[in-house]
């Protein structure tokens, strides 16, 4: 070696990983050993300033923008067809490959059409006996045939509502999106409070065949529109009751959280359509959301316990908006 | 903490077995810090990486969804979760091809030196932090601004621990250089353009030769 030590082999050689040969320049070079003794003095307040580093500001849409995202993997992509091992057999191993734990995007296998049950990793199970998958594959299958009876039923004009309650009327195949003359709220026969005028039903059906989804969705947007104003809306805690699992979610600023996020195209929560139903026996809200595609929508079912950050989304799908 | 990896393994099973909010669940216990970790190693000089941070932790976590069975529990889940988001963002910033870069105008007020020339405030450690090699500062990221115990940083980057080591040495070197800590400093070998990947700190140094190729 010629000339004394630069700077990165004095940081090897701080923490152990010089090589000999500047180890015995050290040893004999005045300059070199002054260097290292500087430099590791200066390490405690660089280390400092590091960690005193402000954490960044994270986005305030990072989460709705993460949810949206998995939403449509969930859409798009089965919990059957999660990758397991062995997937990646025939793929030879790249360079930097450091373990089979290594999940680098660039590593993604092709998509599996197959749709077979995952081998369970070597984790603590969160509970026995959960899900089964063939039920989650059957309820893929299904949602997958509810778009194709959804698009033919819509194309054939015809319309089947499940909504019970007085002053039911069917939606006609007019366009979806026209905005109803809003009739009285007493002519609707559940609960509606939305000040935004969306059209809002309560029709307390189970939804739990998705089938039932694609069929009801022009009566959805065709529903009498929630009449504005009146009294106030009480607060979350007067209106939250056993009786009313939903109360939190008939609250337009609950609401709007709940939604916010889960399309793209509705950033802000807001609908196009909501019905107060039932989701394989659970209250539940069905919500028609704007899609990104245009002449479609999302439709997306939660739970009553929706709330920002914890969308308890139930079932979701996209379909061809009503003419 | 080994009562948070119980719980993140729960969440990961429970996904993998059907469980339709676990994911989510998961993520959302991460979601801050796997982006502050992606934020800090994307950011290069004059570069505003918040928008490519969000995409690089939406790609990696979406990955890492549809990747979850094959997470064998040698890692503890955090580890795995960093190591998807660490690698997606290693991708991005050697994918980037060298283009000529304007300063961002500071959002802060300008640095004030102590009497000694040394200047700590936030932007001068960001922009000296962002000015590194790629491989230093990723590592700096994991064990200096994350706190993470250099063996679960090397288990993160796949690299030895010595590696983790050296990089992490060195890049505290070459910051103490740019904050003034460090005077009549030899002059650090010079820094590779971004994208390279071929740069003198990206070999391991346990096979690097003695001019410093490490």
């Amino acid at each position: 070696m010629s000339g004394h030590v630069d700077l990165d082999a004095l940081a090897d050689l701080l923490v152990g990983e010089g090589d000999e040969t500047q180890v015995r320049h050290l040893a004999g070079c005045a300059g070199c050993s002054s260097a290292l003794d500087d430099l590791e003095r200066a390490q405690e307040p660089v280390r400092l300033a590091l960690a005193t580093l402000p954490a960044p500001q994270v986005p305030g849409d990072l989460a709705a923008r993460l949810d949206a995202a998995l939403l449509r993997a969930r859409d798009d992509l089965p919990h059957a067809r999660v990758d397991r091992p062995g997937r990646r057999e025939g793929r030879p191993p790249r360079p930097g490959d450091a373990s089979p734990d290594d999940a680098s995007p660039d590593d993604a296998s092709p998509d599996d059409a197959s749709g077979h049950r995952p081998t369970p990793p070597t984790v603590l199970p969160l509970r026995r006996g959960g899900r089964p998958a063939a039920a989650l594959v059957a309820a893929a299958l299904l949602a997958v045939a509810a778009v194709a009876v959804g698009v033919l039923a819509v194309s054939a004009g015809v319309v089947a509502l499940t909504r019970r309650g007085p002053g039911d009327t069917a939606a006609t195949s007019s366009s979806a999106l026209a905005r109803a003359s809003p009739p009285t709220a007493a002519a609707q026969g559940g609960a509606t409070d939305s000040a935004a005028g969306v059209p809002t039903s309560s029709s307390n059906t189970d939804f739990a065949d998705p089938g039932a989804l694609a069929v009801a969705l022009p009566g959805l947007l065709g529903a009498p529109r929630a009449v504005g104003g009146g009294a106030p809306a009480p607060t979350l805690q007067q209106q939250e009751t056993a009786a009313d699992p939903l109360a939190r979610l008939r609250d337009p600023v609950g609401r709007a959280g709940c939604l916010a996020g889960l399309s793209p195209a509705a950033p802000d929560g807001i609908a196009l359509a909501l019905d107060y139903a039932r989701y394989a026996g659970a209250p539940a809200l069905v919500a028609v959301l704007p899609a990104t595609v245009a002449g479609q929508v999302e439709i997306v079912v939660v739970g009553a316990a929706c709330r920002p950050g914890a969308p308890a989304v139930l079932f979701s799908t996209r379909l061809p908006a009503p003419p | 903490m080994i009562a948070d990896d119980t719980r993140d393994r729960a969440l990961l099973a429970a996904h993998v077995a059907g469980d339709r909010d676990a994911f989510g669940t998961l993520v959302g216990l991460h979601r801050d810090r796997l982006y502050a970790v992606a934020l800090r190693t994307l950011a290069g000089p004059g570069s505003d990486a918040r928008e490519e941070a969000a995409d690089a932790v939406q790609d990696a976590l979406l990955s890492a969804y549809r990747r979850a069975g094959t997470y064998r529990g040698d890692a503890q889940v955090s580890t795995w979760l960093h190591r998807v988001v660490v690698n997606a963002c290693l991708d991005r910033v050697r994918r980037r091809t060298a283009r000529p870069t304007v300063p961002l105008p500071d959002a802060e007020p300008a640095s004030t030196d102590d009497a000694y020339g040394r200047s700590d405030t936030a932007v001068d450690v960001r922009a000296a932090l962002a000015a590194l090699p790629v491989d230093q500062r990723a590592a700096l990221v994991l064990v200096d601004l994350t706190g993470m115990a250099v063996e679960e940083a090397a288990a993160v980057l796949g690299v030895p621990v010595g590696t983790v080591k050296s990089r992490c040495s060195r890049g505290r070197a070459r910051l103490a250089v740019s904050l003034g800590h460090l005077r009549n400093a030899p002059a650090p070998p010079p820094v590779p353009p971004v994208g390279d990947t071929a740069g003198p700190d990206t070999a391991d140094p346990h096979h690097g030769d003695p001019g410093g190729g490490r």
